[in-house]
């Protein structure tokens, strides 16, 4: 995989002889060059990514420029007031951790000369000025751990309404239990207990009627080298499946169950039961959207050291009739097991989202149960291997789809050009 | 007041020359800053002015370009880099909301930054080889496709939403994502035909 990581990376880097100066991709793009130069550096745009990255970097940084999160008031004083002040001779502005540092020393300074009750008055003085400090909320006591991302909390509402936007009971309390597990580790226990005995487990899922004992054990097989795999997925307000595709801890789920999700939290299964736990719940930060496609590919900030994953099938091999398990959680009913076969491969499948958004891609029409909540997670084979996303259904009796693998693999592998 | 000239002057030290040039360019790099989505607020305002004062003190001055787009990158470059310092001296992930920061640029070669690349590109001579034959295939295969949707991939794969391509290229969204289909099935093509896929 990093031979394969370099060289997706370099092929965006990719150049051609002759690359002109940034002046003259410049002159290009305000319409300065003259007819002759245009053209030929039309012809050479096209065959050199790396000069057409730079060019769209230059529109990018103009628009840059012109558009956006203005720039705060305070700040654009204190800019200006750079030059007056003869700040810019010293050091930059000492940030926070700097500014408390500083005020410590100053005050152990002033300590020195001082009697021993001068010491204690000053002690105190500053202890009660980081004291209001620390209660104002401008400093906190885990500042000096920003660089640790521990787990998330849930994240908060946001994003447009999508196809499960809107919660069910069972799927809010899902997602309480995860700020319940963040916020309060004592209170939750309760939780836990409670949701033990309100979910089914494993064992106690009905069994498919008339199924002949060898699929049987497959099934079970199947399920239980997935289920490990199979993460729940919190963004904002949405739920969803996910599954992880690497040992580094990539996950893909669905574009339309994160959105524009600045924080995602995953949650793996236990080893026993399927109750939410706290210690299986990680960050996940948002690295690639493939929206035409609909698929998503994320990354857990600090995945488990033992991170199952499961490998991607080979599309050759997908055949229209053969077996095709599902894990996920619809409506909350966390992992949940389906199965059911593949009825149709679709090579160039068109489809709109709930948002409205055209969606396009290889899918594979499964008779597999999908419901809203099982988006994101994978379709598999009678190896556990990932044949497709589960990313939608239709109207009627078991016209569900899956973003076929093939697909997810080239997602996957072009999103590494962006380490 | 044409580029050069505001920027030689505000080298200087001239107060108005100095407030035009922030206004001017403080909110690129705020919002250059922005792209690093574990800084705080308080770290932009921060980086906001370590930037400024690197500007003044000597990167103006050391700045060889003349357009507007050369500088543009330049501030692209220092800001970045001092990003990325922070967040390394701070163990902080270096996470960007989009892939607009490439292995190229982590080299830090105007000095302004530091720390080590975070990526050790040293293939051995059978690796350049086969890597080079890819690239040259790779190549091929863009020529086929048009300008206008290798730009979109591009945008795409820097995490650029489709609305935003639509009003930067001036295509209909309908059109981007059509397009960028039709490019993202070429370039994969090209990546089977390599053996890369």
């Amino acid at each position: 995989m990093s031979q394969l990581d370099e060289i997706l990376r370099e092929l965006r880097g990719l150049s051609a002889h002759d690359c002109p100066p940034l002046r003259t991709l410049g002159d290009f793009l305000d319409g300065k060059t003259m007819s002759a130069q245009t053209r030929a550096l039309e012809a050479h745009l096209e065959g050199c990514p790396a000069c057409t990255n730079r060019l769209l970097d230059l529109r990018e940084l103009a628009r840059l420029e012109r558009d956006g999160d203005p720039l705060p008031a305070d700040l654009l004083e204190q800019l200006k007031g750079l030059v007056r002040s003869n700040a810019f001779a010293s050091e930059p502005r000492a940030s926070l951790r700097q500014r408390l540092h500083q005020t410590w020393a100053a005050t152990l300074r002033a300590l020195r000369p001082q009697p021993v009750a001068g010491l204690g008055f000053a002690f105190g003085g500053s202890a009660v000025v980081l004291l209001v400090l620390y209660l104002t909320g401008v400093i906190s006591l885990d500042h000096g751990r920003m660089g640790q991302p521990a787990v998330h909390p849930a994240p908060e509402p946001a994003g447009p309404p999508g196809a499960i936007a809107a919660l069910t009971g069972t799927e809010k309390r899902v997602v309480e239990s995860v700020s319940l597990a963040l916020a309060d580790p004592g209170r939750v226990q309760k939780y836990v207990d409670a949701q033990q005995t309100a979910q089914p487990t494993l064992g106690e899922l009905p069994k498919t009627l008339g199924q002949a004992p060898a699929e049987e054990a497959t099934n079970v097989e199947v399920y239980k080298k997935a289920a490990p795999a199979t993460v729940l997925v919190l963004a904002g307000e949405r739920v969803g499946s996910g599954v992880v595709i690497s040992s580094t801890g990539d996950v893909v789920t669905n574009w339309h169950v994160v959105g524009d999700a600045k924080h995602v939290a995953v949650v793996f299964k236990p080893d026993h039961g399927v109750e939410i736990r706290k210690e299986l719940t990680f960050s996940a930060i948002l690295i690639k959207v493939d929206e035409v496609a609909d698929l998503a590919l994320l990354r857990i900030v600090r995945p488990p050291k033992d991170v199952r994953y499961l490998p991607l099938g080979d599309m050759a091999k997908v055949q229209v009739g053969q077996n095709a398990h599902s894990i996920g959680h619809p409506k909350g009913e966390v992992w949940t097991y389906t199965v059911g076969t593949v009825s149709q491969i679709r090579p160039d499948y068109k489809w709109k989202g709930a948002d409205g958004l055209p969606h396009r891609s290889k899918v594979i029409q499964t008779q597999t149960a999908i419901n809203p909540g099982n988006s994101g997670g994978p379709l598999l084979n009678d190896h556990a291997e990932i044949i497709g996303i589960n990313s939608f259904r239709r109207e009627g009796e078991g016209l569900n789809y899956a973003v076929a693998a093939d697909v997810v693999c080239t997602a996957a592998a072009l999103a590494a050009l962006h380490p | 007041m044409d580029l050069p000239e505001l920027l030689q002057r505000a080298a200087r030290r001239e107060e108005r020359a100095w407030g035009i040039f922030v206004e001017r360019y403080g909110g690129l790099v705020w919002r250059l800053l922005a792209r690093f989505i574990n800084l705080t607020v308080e770290e932009r305002k921060d980086l906001s002015q370590e930037v400024f004062v690197i500007l003044v003190s000597r990167a103006l001055q050391e700045f060889r370009g003349s357009t507007e787009h050369e500088f543009r990158s330049y501030l692209k470059t220092i800001t970045e880099n001092r990003a990325k310092r922070h967040l390394r001296r701070h163990s902080r992930r270096l996470e960007v909301l989009d892939g607009r920061l490439s292995v190229g640029e982590e080299d830090d070669s105007n000095g302004l930054g530091g720390g080590p690349p975070l990526i050790d590109p040293s293939p051995g001579p059978e690796q350049l080889v086969a890597e080079q034959e890819i690239r040259e295939r790779f190549r091929g295969c863009l020529l086929e496709i048009p300008l206008t949707d290798q730009q979109i991939f591009w945008l795409r794969e820097r995490g650029v939403p489709y609305k935003e391509i639509s009003n930067t290229l001036g295509v209909p969204p309908g059109t981007v994502a059509t397009r960028y289909f039709r490019a993202k099935e070429k370039i994969r093509d090209a990546l089977k035909k390599s053996g890369v896929l």
